[in-house]
């Protein structure tokens, strides 16, 4: 059926937030205290030490007050001067979830849940032993071979039956599967970045856990060095107005990897004073006069939303449309919450400021 | 007729003074003698002399975006709210609205299919609306089809057979919607209803089949003050009871085909509207029928314009802004009249 899926934590988090005024709200919610409930209990009894590379995040005292999400990805940027090894199992890890996780070996048998985190594990170099990945999960080629394990509602007896060793999960997407398969005595590590320099640091972590760390390293070494190429080139352009519109009808804001990166690359999100994603009002958009447009593609809308802002009524007053500054953006680059987001930070750089960034 | 003038001026006096004033409301704020000075400058032919121009921005914003949304909202209104007065009639049934017959749920079938196959790649812009205005129209087909042959329809196997075939569509339409991957699930919104973000392309498509159906209405509409007896009496009255059904049912049904497909499935309108108006001014149809396109055209452009400015620079679903505003309003109503009854 469709083929693609825009996915990432901030934005499914905001589809969920859509769902929960149709009524859901209380389920999710339920769901989500329960693993937190979870999660505190299981940490008291296991002092979580790691026994090779110091992790920040997994030496962190459990009942520590940080917010658990916010932990693990983020410490890891810290390690990246420390030379990669190989990983000594066992091994803890303290999750996005504030769980525990503990690999006893090397894990032969991974599963992904979703496409971050199949591109994650494919580019540390760990595609042979991905067993089964999401639907959605369309790069690299490779991945589309994989037994598939459902969509974001994940096919729980699909995974069993693939008896993973580890699963890899996003938080933001799927906390209600994660915890419905720790029930069933899986391993799952659940990822939840919520900026750029966390999702360096969660590619650093899932070659820990893989045993890919040589690898990984290199990976997050080329994130960097693009993101400080594109912030070094825009440093001095004048920051330009930027309108992005990555589903039809629909801007976003503040809290959102987009939004991120396109301050990164010199641009001024024209929605900036909003959070998360949101139906656009056309009035407040032309009033605030982008000089650039940035819109999403991928398999399923094609150029869909340019066609529509191009029809769509005033907008052809907008200084982006008159100046024919209107671009695409591979949505699957600048959504997910893996290897390649910094692919999409450079192709959104390029748009805005062309003639910084080649 | 003095009622007629009375109840016709009053909401056509409403409605003009609903489009004035949500001309002149916006989320950018534009000055008042700006929002006036654009459309009087707009005016053919003596409008410039009349004005010099006024600020591109604003215009932009008053003539381009707001005008042809407060146009279209008025439409839609109007032809929900005559759709649902025309199936009120004929059904006989306070319940009836123009979503009665499972027209709004094939209409959400098709655009729900068409969003999800990706068909407007192919196709344009007007492939969402172009489903839904076709799997609206078929739905209708199938509803008559499993209500038996024409002409012997009884009004109960009718409403049920919209009633079955709506659950049916509204099933396809959670498939889809379970189907879809997105950040934002565009088919859930579709249902909620907009008018935002259209051209006036939209409104050239949904003003003639609205004249169309008004005067068709307003035609049968002493036939349908004679429904109001009973289908028996009405033809021991002289009427051709299963012409006129035929007529009514289906000229409010393509209008309704046509209004959601533009604007999505927007509640409460078609069945609150008549009602409203029904309380007013009586159920004489002939008054009842053309009151309810005014009052439509009121409440839609009224609902639309609190969407678009409680929340900023955000937007509301429209309509779900019409069921919250318009259920209490209906529940208040029907409160004073039982008090009025019994007191």
């Amino acid at each position: 059926m469709e083929k693609s899926v825009r996915e990432e934590a901030g934005k499914n988090g905001s589809w969920k937030r859509r769902l929960g005024a149709l009524g859901l709200a209380l389920t999710l919610a339920l769901s989500l205290a329960g693993c937190g409930g979870k999660s505190g209990a299981g940490t008291a009894d296991e002092p979580s030490v790691s026994p090779a590379a110091s992790n920040a995040a997994s030496a962190a005292p459990a009942g520590s007050a940080a917010p658990a999400s916010t932990a693990p990805s983020a410490a890891p940027a810290a390690t990246d001067t420390a030379a990669p090894a190989a990983t000594v199992y066992p091994l803890t890890v303290k999750d996005a979830t504030g769980t525990d996780v503990v690999l006893n070996a090397e894990p032969k048998r991974i599963v992904t849940l979703a496409p971050s985190e199949t591109e994650t594990a494919f580019a540390v170099g760990a595609g042979e032993r991905v067993m089964g990945v999401d639907q959605f999960s369309d790069y690299p080629k490779e991945a589309a071979q994989k037994a598939k394990i459902g969509d974001i509602n994940t096919n729980v007896e699909a995974v069993l039956a693939l008896k993973p060793d580890l699963v890899l999960a996003h938080n933001g997407l799927q906390p209600d599967v994660i915890k419905k398969l720790r029930e069933l005595k899986v391993t799952v590590y659940a990822g939840d970045p919520k900026t750029l320099d966390q999702v360096i640091g969660h590619v650093e972590i899932i070659g820990k856990l893989l045993n890919e760390q040589v690898k990984a390293a290199q990976v997050a070494d080329k994130m960097k060095a693009d993101r400080d190429r594109i912030v070094a080139a825009v440093k001095d352009a004048p920051k330009k107005k930027v309108y992005l519109e990555f589903s039809p009808g629909w801007s976003v804001g503040k809290g959102e990897f987009l939004d991120e990166l396109l301050t990164l690359a010199g641009g001024t999100n024209v929605a900036g004073d909003q959070k998360g994603w949101f139906e656009i009002n056309a009035e407040s958009i032309i009033k605030s006069n982008p000089q650039v447009i940035l819109y999403g593609t991928d398999a399923m809308t094609g150029n869909t939303i340019y066609d529509a802002i191009m029809k769509r009524p005033g907008f052809s007053a907008l200084a982006a449309v008159k100046s024919k500054d209107i671009h695409p953006v591979d949505s699957s680059l600048v959504t997910r919450t893996g290897p390649r987001l910094t692919d999409g930070l450079v192709e959104i750089a390029k748009a805005v400021h062309p003639d910084k960034v080649n | 007729m003095r009622k007629a003038w009375i109840y016709g001026g009053g909401f056509g006096l409403l409605l003009l003074v609903s489009i004035l004033i949500c001309l002149s409301l916006g989320s950018a704020r534009v000055p008042l003698a700006d929002v006036w000075g654009v459309l009087l400058h707009r005016i053919p032919g003596i409008g410039p002399r009349l004005i010099p121009a006024p600020d591109a921005a604003y215009e932009t914003i008053v003539a381009d975006v707001r005008l042809p949304r407060v146009v279209l909202a008025m439409l839609v209104g109007a032809s929900l709210a005559v759709a649902g007065a025309g199936f009120q009639a004929v059904l006989r049934n306070p319940l009836a609205d123009p979503y009665t017959l499972g027209v709004a749920s094939g209409a959400s079938a098709g655009a729900a299919f068409a969003i999800l196959s990706g068909m407007r790649i192919a196709l344009g812009l007007w492939s969402v609306p172009g489903a839904a205005f076709i799997t609206g129209l078929l739905t209708l087909l199938l509803v008559y089809t499993l209500a038996g042959r024409s002409g012997r329809k009884k009004v109960e196997t009718l409403i049920l057979a919209g009633v079955i075939v709506q659950a049916f569509f509204g099933a396809f339409v959670s498939l889809m919607i379970s189907l879809s991957q997105g950040v934002v699930n565009e088919i859930v919104f579709w249902l909620m209803g907009s008018v935002a973000l259209r051209g006036w392309e939209y409104s050239r498509v949904l003003l003639p089949l609205l004249a169309i159906v008004l005067i068709i209405l307003i035609a049968y509409s002493r036939q349908l003050n004679l429904f109001a007896l009973g289908e028996r009496q009405a033809m021991h009255m002289g009427v051709n009871v299963n012409r006129t059904k035929l007529v009514v049912l289906g000229a409010s049904t393509l209008l309704t085909a046509g209004a959601v497909s533009v604007a999505g499935t927007i509640g409460f309108v078609g069945l609150v509207v008549p009602h409203l108006v029904r309380l007013l001014a009586g159920p004489d149809n002939r008054l009842l029928v053309p009151v309810s396109a005014l009052a439509g055209a009121s409440y839609v452009l009224w609902a639309d314009t609190l969407a678009r400015l409680v929340l900023g620079a955000q937007e509301i679903p429209l309509g779900v802004v019409t069921a919250l505003i318009g259920t209490p309003f209906f529940a208040y109503l029907l409160l004073k009249r039982r008090q009025s009854a019994e007191g």
